[in-house]
């Protein structure tokens, strides 16, 4: 059975139910849960780095730049209260809950944290990409399975609309 | 939470600490299994076909046909996953978990996500077979092909990775 069992969240919608399931699962099995989330480029709710569309440089004259990094740290920022809020939720369902914000690239993170701090299960959702969407945006839980030290559960999400609107997001609120 | 486990097993090593996990998970949970073995010639332990080496021709003028003795090997190999099915489910019974148990035909991964789909239950269990780089590619992935398949949850149970496939193959040419 397992006893440290490690999460990965994002901060889409199918991250309530991974996080539902894990807690489930903990208690069942008097586990120890650590939670994960990975500050990552990739993520959709993360601040994109201002280029000019059609104009192949950079416009790092400071402001958009100071900009940029404030977004960054309102996205660190809100990814830790995102971790506490949950992590209070564990603590009240009794279960020994840690919690940890990384950053880099999500499947790479999530496997070394799961050999350092030593996770006999990992549970990670699936964003349900396939075909060419997968090869473009690449695959978390498919990198996990193939590189996990430890055991893996894999929770079925429902599929995301078109990635390419979420992208539109977070442009359209700069504006 | 889960409510019905399917399980992917078969009489080798790993087979069987995946049949644990499950087991001891199902317990927890007070969820039901649904023991799954499928068999197909992919597997290490079915008889491999009969041919002469490096003639390419099915041998004939035997006492008994060869296709006979296949035949024979193949019914043995079914028999035993039966065997298998029913201590396993005996096992899990004893511990107070609903059990059934169910034996297929065809490519492993197909099988797995056909079954779990029909029978509508809300995890796989299966183990993984550890291969990596071009033994995956050359023999293929069922957790790899379950894990991209399945209409579920799926948890993969890690094994450390088997010495070779080779080793097991000349067994079977030398009992054969």
């Amino acid at each position: 059975m397992f006893h440290k069992i490690l999460v990965a969240l994002d901060r889409s919608d199918n991250s309530q139910k991974i996080f539902e399931e894990a807690i489930a699962f903990a208690k069942a099995a008097g586990a120890t849960l650590m939670l994960l989330h990975v500050l990552s480029t990739d993520e959709d709710v993360a601040p994109k780095l201002p280029t000019m569309a059609a104009m192949e440089y950079y416009p790092i004259d400071g402001s958009f730049f100071g900009d940029y990094q404030n977004r960054w740290q309102l996205y660190e920022k809100q990814g830790l209260e995102f971790l506490r809020s949950l992590a209070d939720q564990s603590a009240a369902a009794g279960i020994t809950t840690e919690f940890t914000q990384n950053s880099g690239s999500p499947g790479r993170t999530i496997c070394e944290l799961a050999r350092m701090w030593e996770a006999d299960l990992i549970i990670v959702g699936r964003r349900g990409y396939s075909g060419l969407n997968e090869l473009l945006l690449g695959s978390v839980s498919n990198y996990v399975l193939h590189h996990a030290p430890c055991s893996v559960l894999t929770i079925q999400g429902q599929p995301q609309a078109n990635p390419a609107i979420a992208h539109d997001q977070p442009v359209a609120a700069e504006s | 939470m889960f409510h019905k486990i399917l399980v992917a097993v078969d009489r080798s090593e790993v087979g069987l600490h995946v049949f644990d996990e499950a087991l001891a998970l199902a317990k927890a949970t007070g969820a039901s299994l649904i023991l799954l073995n499928v068999l197909s010639p992919e597997d290490e332990e079915s008889p491999s076909t009969p041919m002469l080496n490096g003639h390419g021709f099915y041998p004939g003028g035997l006492s008994r046909s060869v296709v006979e003795i296949y035949q024979e090997l193949w019914e043995n190999y079914v028999e035993r996953g039966l065997m298998t099915l029913r201590s396993l489910a005996k096992k899990a019974t004893a511990a107070g978990v609903q059990t059934t148990y169910q034996q297929s035909l065809g490519s492993p991964g197909r099988s797995i996500c056909e079954w779990a789909r029909q029978l509508d239950v809300d995890l796989i269990v299966l183990g993984r077979r550890g291969r990596s780089g071009l033994n995956e590619l050359i023999l293929g992935s069922v957790s790899n092909y379950v894990m991209h398949h399945a209409h579920c949850a799926v948890l993969t149970v890690q094994h450390p990775p088997q010495p070779t496939t080779d080793a097991a193959h000349d067994q079977q040419v030398a009992t054969v």
